[in-house]
């Protein structure tokens, strides 16, 4: 094989806190050859990020570190900052996780590409330099490069933004690039477009790529090797076959047992090991027993024809409507008992502002919502306050959904003290809820910080089930967890579902969530839905195209299908350019 | 902890447990053996884990850390006994006079010395320590009770609605309205009638041009609170505004309002004794810091340093305290490094 690009060894990295030392890295060792794709991946907390922050050298100055990492022959620990910089967006380049906060808002964007440009070629002019921004952007497949290179950073989409991250990383056509987590922030059909780019950036340059992410998914498509790291230490490193068929440790089974797949039907064809457990869950989904069918089961929430539109509007003083976003345009759905629908869309298409307008219990500016047949604008102020105890919500983010300041046993009574239950019948709840959603009642004196995020969300889901509820609305129950912990959460919820014949609404943008839990699958499009159906006919066969669309878009762990469905999604004749070999010989770059 | 027998013990376990097998399937099993759960479980065993220090033992450790802490307590604590005791041990009041001795400096029984008027300069000065005391923690108190209402109140009612924007913009015109009237000439004029009825007077006169800028900031954080999922959740739940308040709202921030009280003490003393010191602050039959340096004379300092350095020394003291407790409960705002 070929020299490594850059080697890092026995890199231990720690810093110091309140509570002693954090050991962040500890004893990892890697190379990365010219033109291959190393993928890092590990839960949060594993040391992912700040092992490839310490490659950048951008550890903040508290830190210790020792080992060593060579890079093109530098040993980047006995360089300065400025020789460091001139490395930097050069040889090594960086893709962050939010496009939004990585381009400077007051700048266009064009000239942070040229920026990028100017800094390491001073010779270009700046004409020049505005030039070839234009070609990489157009390179990197953002319509009109002309006029895009002169727009500021927040008229860009989440999408577009990250394409403007990759165009200033090849700018320099560097020799690695760093990717942190490129895609977290972005939805579904964007992340598969984004992966795509890079993947044929990358082969185009033939740069050397180490990309950071928690999600299996990518990875499969995208890696030549895989390095799995857990509690700050590498766990496994392989070629990305040998992880995904034939993993040698438990936790890197474990975890790719824990990824869920939009594929589950056929999985059977796989040999990928993602995703076995995560089938089982959608057995125990499917048959638990014979249920009656549903048109027999009563119906918990009817929604006929929901309409939520806000006005724009202008001025500061005398408002005037210039005109109305249509967040949610005549929608209808209903839930019956026992049943979990799942509302699927990508962020915009009107999923939250669905689920707040159920939740207001307040007459919609158009349309009916029933609970449990009972309409929601009819209702009394005292009916109101009691059918707060049957419709209950849980949040997405488990740390800002509880209050850091009460213990959760007081977190989880608040709402049967609305309801005004006694203290006793209070305190045996609390019991019986922390048992039921798999935590200890001895733990009812803590504060929420002293939980994981998936205790957490635990606690939120005791508090949704306190006042024997008769829908829970999830929303994005599982998307700020790891995927272990998300499986574990998961199996709870149908677990609960199967026990307690709660209903459930399940808003998620992540359809192999979905998959494993729900019975029916709606999805939703610009405040519209444009499918709605059982889980298993949209996922085999889905009607509309966009529909189709998502599915496609969705990362299978597999290898083997990954590669199958990767296109090429660079421009390479816009990034040679007009001159061609505009960019100076290495020689001189040095 | 949450190992699967809890659960199997009870007579409803589930479908979903009853086919799975644990070893075959990991992460099934994770359901109820949730690794993640185990790991981070925060038993006594583990040693010094992450969360065996509690938040107020945190807080006593960093607050008592700090040098500074120590230096403003010990002189805070000094000055409250000289005032307390102060006056009830020494032979001399703050009004009688001894004219025989008038302007001279200190000794074995004028501690500080003697004005031009024949008044005993420690008497004084521990009498105004007292009253400038009672005055600065008081309206410290009522400025952030004041505060607090109309700052918590316009942040939560500004997302309800039409008429909780409304609500929210006359609010936000009343803070503006005290911002932009000039209180020092109100003081001038208020003052010395309210004196008539008793000193006390002066506490909610400073405090009444002193919250705004407290208010402004509580109800921008009470806006950034009522955004979070919390309060959120607390409103589907059906709980009532105020509760929600009084719950979720203050204890949250209430570190900032424990610092701004602090802080707030050192203002409102500076500002009586400013008023004081030109006469329309504290009246004769009190005293307070800024009446005893009104009596100043130049070419002789015994007249004037006592008082400036107490009351210098209580600013101080009040600051670093207040300083200590900012980096204590909110050690990433920095204040420190400069």
């Amino acid at each position: 094989m070929s020299e490594p690009i850059l080697s890092v060894r026995d890199l231990s990295v720690s810093f110091p806190s309140e509570y002693g030392t954090v050991h962040a890295v500890q004893d990892l060792s890697y190379e990365v050859h010219k033109g291959e794709a190393l993928a890092i991946v590990g839960e949060s907390g594993s040391g992912k990020s700040v092992s490839s922050l310490a490659v950048m050298g951008l550890l903040p100055r508290t830190a210790s570190i020792s080992g060593e990492i060579e890079m093109l022959g530098h040993r980047m620990f006995e360089l300065d900052d400025r020789q460091l910089s001139r490395l930097r967006g050069n040889t090594i380049s960086m893709v962050f996780q939010d496009p939004l906060s990585a381009l400077t808002p007051v700048y266009r964007v064009g000239e942070q590409i040229a920026e990028v440009v100017r800094i390491h070629h001073p010779e270009t002019s700046k004409a020049r330099a505005h030039q070839r921004a234009v070609e990489l952007l157009d390179a990197v497949g953002i319509p009109e490069p002309g006029r895009r290179a002169n727009q500021y950073p927040h008229e860009f989409s989440g999408g577009m933004r990250q394409r403007a991250m990759i165009a200033m990383a090849i700018a320099n056509e560097p020799e690695l690039i760093i990717a942190d987590e490129p895609t977290t922030a972005l939805d579904v059909t964007i992340q598969a477009q984004v992966m795509d780019l890079l993947k044929s950036a990358q082969e185009l340059i033939g740069a050397a790529t180490v990309l950071i992410t928690h999600d299996m998914g990518v990875v499969a498509g995208f890696a030549d090797r895989v390095l799995v790291m857990k509690d700050s230490r590498m766990v496994e490193l392989g070629t990305v076959d040998e992880i995904f068929y034939t993993p040698r440790e438990q936790y890197t089974r474990d975890l790719l047992a824990a990824v869920p797949r939009v594929d589950a039907g056929e999985a059977g064809e796989s040999r990928s090991v993602a995703g076995s457990a995560m089938q089982k869950l959608a057995e125990v989904v499917d048959d638990d027993g014979a249920r009656p069918p549903r048109e027999e089961m009563p119906t918990v929430l009817e929604v006929e024809e929901l309409v939520r539109v806000f006005p724009i509007t202008k001025g500061a003083i005398v408002r005037r409507k210039v005109g109305e976003q249509r967040a949610v345009d005549g929608i209808s759905f209903d839930i019956r008992q026992g049943e979990c629908l799942a509302l699927v869309g990508e962020s915009g298409s009107g999923k939250t502002t669905t689920l707040m307008e159920i939740m207001q219990l307040r007459t919609p500016q158009q349309g009916v919502i029933r609970i449990g047949g009972k309409e929601t604008g009819a209702l009394t102020r005292k009916e109101r306050a009691a059918l707060r105890s049957d419709v209950t919500v849980v949040f997405q983010d488990p740390m800002a959904a509880l209050d850091p300041r009460m213990p959760i046993a007081d977190i989880i009574k608040e709402p049967m003290r609305v309801q005004g239950y006694s203290k006793e019948r209070m305190d045996e709840r609390v019991d019986w809820l922390l048992k039921m959603v798999g935590l200890l009642p001895e733990h009812a004196a803590r504060f929420p910080t002293e939980f994981s995020g998936g205790q957490r969300q635990r606690v939120g889901v005791a508090r949704a089930l306190a006042c024997d509820p008769k829908l829970i609305i999830l929303d994005e129950p599982t998307s700020a967890l790891d995927v272990t912990v998300q499986a574990g959460v998961l199996a709870m919820l149908a677990d609960l579902r199967a026990r307690l014949g709660v209903s459930f609404l399940f808003v998620s943008h992540d359809l192999s969530v979905v998959r494993h839990i729900s019975d029916r699958i709606a999805v939703m499009q610009k405040g519209r839905i444009v499918e709605l159906g059982d889980t298993e006919e949209v996922f085999t066969n889905p009607q509309h195209p966009y529909s189709r669309e998502l599915l496609s878009a969705v990362p299978i762990p597999d290898p083997e299908v990954a590669r199958a469905r990767r296109r090429e999604s660079i421009d390479r004749e816009a990034f040679e350019g007009t001159t061609g070999g505009f960019l100076p010989d290495p020689e001189d770059a040095e | 902890m949450t190992n699967p027998n809890d659960i199997r013990g009870t007579e409803d376990a589930s479908a979903l447990r009853r086919r799975t097998d644990p070893e075959a399937n990991p992460v099934m099993g994770a359901a109820v053996d949730d690794p993640e759960l185990r790991d981070t479980e925060i038993d006594e065993s583990a040693g010094p884990a992450i969360e065996s220090m509690s938040r107020g033992e945190l807080l006593r450790r960093r607050f008592f850390r700090n040098p500074s802490a120590w230096i403003g307590m010990v002189i805070f604590l000094v000055l409250v006994l000289m005032a307390v005791i102060g006056p009830m041990v020494y032979q001399y009041g703050p009004f009688e006079r001894d004219l025989r001795n008038a302007l001279t400096g200190p000794s074995a029984y004028h501690w500080f010395g003697v004005n031009e008027n024949g008044l005993d300069i420690f008497a004084r000065t521990m009498q105004g320590l007292r009253i400038s005391l009672i005055i600065g923690i008081g309206t410290a108190l009522l400025t952030t009770f004041l505060a607090l209402v109309v700052g918590i109140v316009a942040g939560y009612i500004s997302h309800k609605g039409k008429w909780g924007a409304l609500g929210d913009g006359a609010l936000v015109n009343l803070i503006n309205l005290f911002l932009v009237i000039p209180s020092i000439l109100l003081l001038m004029l208020f003052s010395p009638a309210l004196q008539q009825a008793s000193w006390l007077w002066m506490i909610p006169l400073l405090a009444g041009f002193a919250w705004m800028l407290t208010a402004r900031v509580l109800r921008a954080m009470t806006q950034q609170l009522v955004r979070t999922e919390y309060v959120e959740a607390a409103r589907f739940m059906g709980v009532h505004p105020i509760v929600t308040m009084t719950r979720h709202i203050i204890p949250n921030i209430a570190s900032w309002i424990i610092i701004d009280t602090t802080l707030g003490v050192s203002a409102a003393i500076l500002g009586e004794t400013g008023l004081s010191f030109i006469g329309f602050g504290i009246q004769y039959p009190q005293v307070s810091l800024g009446t005893v340096l009104q009596d100043y004379n130049i070419s002789a300092p015994y007249t004037w340093i006592p008082p400036a350095a107490v009351l210098a020394a209580l600013v101080i003291a009040i600051n670093l305290m207040g300083e200590a407790l900012r980096d204590a409960l909110d050690p990433t705002s920095g204040s420190s490094r400069i």
